[in-house]
């Protein structure tokens, strides 16, 4: 059955917790999955890989409803070669962040989607903070989740709004109005 | 592959730097931007010099935000493609795969690898030969893995049945989704056996979902 973008980014759908969450792209589902490991390597695993320390941040996205949703996911898109690439995600949740001891901090991010990039926070990189928030995680049994149909549909409707994420030269899209 | 919805829009100007939308990048220290933009073959230049400088652009377009990316991403290419040292170009893309610490960087690799003008196939070959690959980190493995199969041309042949047989379950995945890509009827056939008989519940699981992505296309 066909499904709408507002279904298919409903940010419930990510984890059970209501809005707003956070979210991670994660490079490969065994960066985050990583079998045959037991509990303590997948932990140690999972925080180097998927929560990577990049210059003692690690990026992330809030969303509040779906539209926020389908934009990021665009937004992360908008550095590949075409915007419908298959897309993994892990969500996450404020009490998440702040029952592990992570400081987080609103700045630019640096996609192509301008709202996306308003959206964007960092968290302050702290290893054992970020290993307490993964064994938080994989203890709630949180898993990543894959959009691939999903981002077909997302990037025709960022193409229907104008978003500079599908053409930088639009003179404008419907974020700057 | 899906419809592109991209368009590369970026636009030289007369130093060399790229204007992208509202904002001008250059991947090299101002000092030598005037050696920008032909693509940086051996021909000019001391070899070493040239390598060097592919370096310092491969990180660029590893750090770049997303606007920048795109032109960047069409050097790197351009570069690879013109390059006489292909093993080393590629090594050191596949270094960057490995070491970055954006979320992006596996997707980057394979968005320059899966270009038609890298020789992949030729990389591949002599890999195979030098018996090179199995030493490979799992993520570069990854990245070759899932470029050769959205090629056109035949450079899966190279890498494919070797990572069917690995003894990696991480390596079988990324044949599992390389074969989503192919999407043949000898690359479903191949998935439906991985899918009944592997015997790594998550190479199970990505063949499963590899059939469900090429039905659904």
């Amino acid at each position: 059955m066909e499904t709408t973008i507002a279904e298919d980014f409903d940010p419930s759908g990510l984890l059970s917790a209501g809005p707003p969450i956070f979210v991670r792209k994660v490079s490969r589902r065994r960066h985050w999955r990583c079998d045959g490991m037991t509990p303590e390597e997948r932990v140690r695993h999972a925080a180097a890989e998927v929560f990577t320390n990049d210059d003692g941040r690690v990026s992330v996205f809030k969303v509040e409803n779906a539209d926020d949703f389908h934009r990021v996911a665009v937004g992360l898109n908008s550095g590949r070669s075409n915007l419908s690439e298959q897309l993994e995600i892990l969500g996450i949740t404020p009490e998440d962040i702040k029952a592990s001891g992570l400081a987080i901090e609103r700045t630019r991010g640096d996609t192509a989607c301008l709202h996306a990039n308003e959206r964007h926070y960092d968290i302050i990189h702290e290893e054992h903070a970020i290993e307490r928030l993964v064994r938080r995680l994989i203890g709630n049994g949180r898993l990543d989740q894959r959009y691939k149909r999903q981002m077909e549909r997302a990037a025709q409707a960022a193409l229907a709004i104008g978003c500079r994420a599908t053409a930088s030269t639009l003179p404008s899209c419907q974020c700057q109005t | 592959m899906g419809t592109c919805y991209y368009t590369d829009c970026g636009t030289t100007s007369s130093a060399g730097a790229m204007s992208l939308g509202d904002e001008t990048v250059s991947p090299f220290p101002s000092d030598s931007r005037q050696q920008a933009r032909d693509p940086v073959s051996d021909d000019t230049g001391s070899s070493e010099l040239v390598i060097s400088q592919f370096r310092d652009l491969v990180g660029s377009f590893f750090r770049a935000s997303a606007p920048s990316k795109r032109k960047l991403r069409a050097w790197v290419v351009d570069d690879v493609a013109v390059g006489r040292r292909l093993t080393e170009r590629i090594e050191c893309i596949l270094e960057h795969v490995v070491l970055s610490p954006k979320p992006s960087r596996l997707d980057d690799g394979i968005d320059i690898l899966d270009k038609p003008k890298v020789d992949l196939t030729t990389y591949l070959r002599d890999a195979q030969y030098r018996g090179s690959l199995s030493r490979k980190h799992e993520d570069a493995i990854y990245v070759l893995v899932r470029a050769a199969g959205r090629r056109p041309d035949d450079a899966a042949r190279f890498v494919l049945p070797w990572a069917l047989k690995s003894e990696r379950a991480s390596v079988r995945e990324a044949a599992a989704e390389a074969l989503a890509d192919l999407g043949t009827e000898a690359a479903t056939s191949m998935l439906r056996q991985m899918s009944d008989h592997d015997n790594s519940p998550s190479v199970r699981e990505a063949a499963q979902e590899a059939l469900e992505h090429i039905a659904e296309a």
